[in-house]
């Protein structure tokens, strides 16, 4: 099936800002000396550039153009830490995201009591009668908004004597060891579940994505269990995947500090490309 | 901010559908009938159709309308099962772990393909750019519906040790275990590199994508390492994310995560 003109001139600009002959932020082409250079019609371009746009490789801004899409430098999160740990506590998050030689930054929680519903209610086992604390914050890394994070503990846990989860001050040491100094509650394990979807128009404006729903997020449920097995903690996340990767260590693997990657090119579209592409064939 | 009267609209049958009232594959009404219930103008009703459409919820059949769309029943997938396993093997785990969920797998025998290898390949398996690696190439159904696509790359060099199955066009059942018992070489570990980005065309085409690319597809590359922490192996797998869910279990959880 030979390709529409459309698409091959789409290629062909894609190219150009993946080898960075078209840089991030810099301006495309205006139409008309697009359809000068590919000598096609304005439709033609038109579709082009729509192709291009939806898949966020440039974007339209009113009055001036279509530009390059400026990528933000991803974030890799790894799942599997320490069991003991709480991995998403502020005073850990901030010193891996500065390991790696970023600047973090999250705002102070902001704190709510509400009663469980749905997924909560699911994942941590209680009732809707039961009412649960959140624990709310965001997080930037160089400046920009990179997660939301939501963490939601059982309300029988402040009754006990876990006062500081419905304090708005962060809990620096993190709330796994707070609670297991407070009410000799230990962390055994935790089950992260990843999903994709369309981001809520909350999120999509405190992340400044673009309103129509191209660019998706993941979420990711993080129950953490105690000894008896009883989940104590629920945290969800909403990570855009324009800027965050994750990654997940089994058994025995070489502690390669993944800020290395950046002298590493980013071939994977091609990869993925010929992956696929011998899968289509040989249907 | 008051929402504009299109996100009304378009919030109004996002909760029809979610609540079930328009079930899936249920025709959305037509763009006079939504003219009429809503009283809007015609541009309103199309701009809360297309929103619709950027979300995924209903899709528009050339010359029929505009339906609800189906869902796919997702399959969660575990990253964080025995070591001995992984991704590695080309039939026996993934058969295993899909039937034991009332689904039924298939896959395709492997096509094999020696090539070159560069780029993000090489980088995973610590080869030089152009050292010669065997790709070997299966696609996944459940229940009938493409469901993932796996490429596992491993060093040509394990061919020339004596690990001839890696270049035949049949199933290993388990390759982690074959390389074990042919060159001694053992897995201990693996690193899983998550990312989400739109699919290219062949993708969209196998698995029946919109081509517009607002359905996501996961692409994870998972890297095998033996004792002395040297790659082995790298398996790059693409899974749709309208059907696909992850977890990952650390340290000890009750067992009531997959169904």
């Amino acid at each position: 099936m030979p390709e529409p003109m459309y698409r091959l001139i789409a290629e062909d600009v894609r190219q150009k800002i993946e080898s960075g002959q078209l840089a991030g932020g810099s301006r495309l082409p205006t139409e008309l000396e697009f359809r000068e250079q590919y000598d096609a019609s304005r439709n033609t371009v038109r579709d082009a550039i729509k192709w291009l746009m939806t898949r966020g490789l440039v974007e339209t801004r009113p009055g001036q153009g279509t530009f390059v899409v400026e990528k933000i430098e991803p974030y890799i999160t790894v799942l599997t830490g320490e069991v003991y740990e709480s991995a998403s506590q502020g005073d850990i998050y901030i010193k891996e995201v500065q390991a790696r030689c970023r600047k973090p930054k999250t705002t102070a929680p902001r704190v709510e009591i509400q009663q469980a519903e749905g997924v909560i209610t699911e994942e941590l086992q209680i009732t809707s009668d039961d009412s649960v604390v959140s624990r709310h914050q965001q997080r930037y890394i160089d400046g920009i908004p990179f997660s939301l994070e939501t963490s939601f503990y059982p309300m029988s846990l402040v009754e006990r004597g876990a006062v500081r989860l419905i304090q708005a001050p962060d809990i620096e040491e993190g709330t796994v060891a707070y609670l297991g100094k407070k009410l000799g509650l230990s962390q055994a394990g935790y089950r992260d579940k990843i999903t994709v979807r369309v981001p809520d128009a909350n999120e999509a404006s405190f992340f400044k994505l673009p309103d129509d729903g191209r660019v998706v997020v993941f979420e990711v449920r993080r129950t953490a269990f105690d000894e008896q097995g009883n989940a104590f903690r629920l945290t969800i996340s909403i990570y855009p995947a324009d800027r965050n990767e994750f990654a997940v260590n089994v058994g025995s693997v070489p502690n390669e500090l993944l800020p290395a990657d950046s002298d590493e090119p980013a071939p994977l579209q091609g990869l993925a490309d010929s992956t696929s592409e011998a899968g289509t064939r040989s249907l | 901010m008051p929402e504009p009267m299109y996100r009304l609209i378009a919030d109004d049958l996002q909760r029809k559908i979610e609540t079930g009232q328009l079930g899936p594959g249920d025709q959305l009404p037509t763009e006079i009938e939504l003219r009429d219930e809503y009283q809007a103008s015609r541009n309103t009703v199309r701009d809360a159709v297309k929103w619709l459409i950027g979300r995924g919820l209903v899709e528009t059949r050339p010359g029929q309308g505009t339906f609800v769309v189906e869902k796919i029943d997702p399959f969660v997938t575990s990253l964080s099962t025995g070591v001995e396993s992984g991704f590695g093997g080309e039939s026996a785990a993934y058969a295993s772990e899909v039937a034991a969920r009332r689904r039924v797998p298939t896959v395709t025998p492997p096509r094999v393909e020696i090539q070159q290898v560069d780029g993000v390949i090489a980088s995973e398996l610590g080869l030089e750019q152009g050292s010669a690696i065997v790709g070997r190439h299966q696609q996944r159904y459940i229940d009938d519906t493409p469901w993932s696509l796996q490429t596992s790359f491993y060093p040509m060099r394990f061919v020339e040790l004596g690990a001839t199955q890696l270049i035949q066009a049949q199933n290993i059942v388990d390759v982690v275990r074959y390389l074990e018992e042919r060159l001694s070489i053992k897995q201990v570990g693996w690193r899983d590199k998550i990312t989400v980005r739109p699919p290219n065309q062949n993708e969209a085409a196998f698995f029946k994508l919109p081509e517009d690319g607002r359905v996501a597809v996961f692409e994870i590359l998972e890297t095998g390492f033996d004792e002395r922490g040297q790659p082995i192996r790298l398996t790059v797998s693409i899974y749709p994310t309208d059907r696909n869910q992850f977890a990952v279990v650390v340290g000890e959880v009750p067992d009531d995560g997959l169904p």
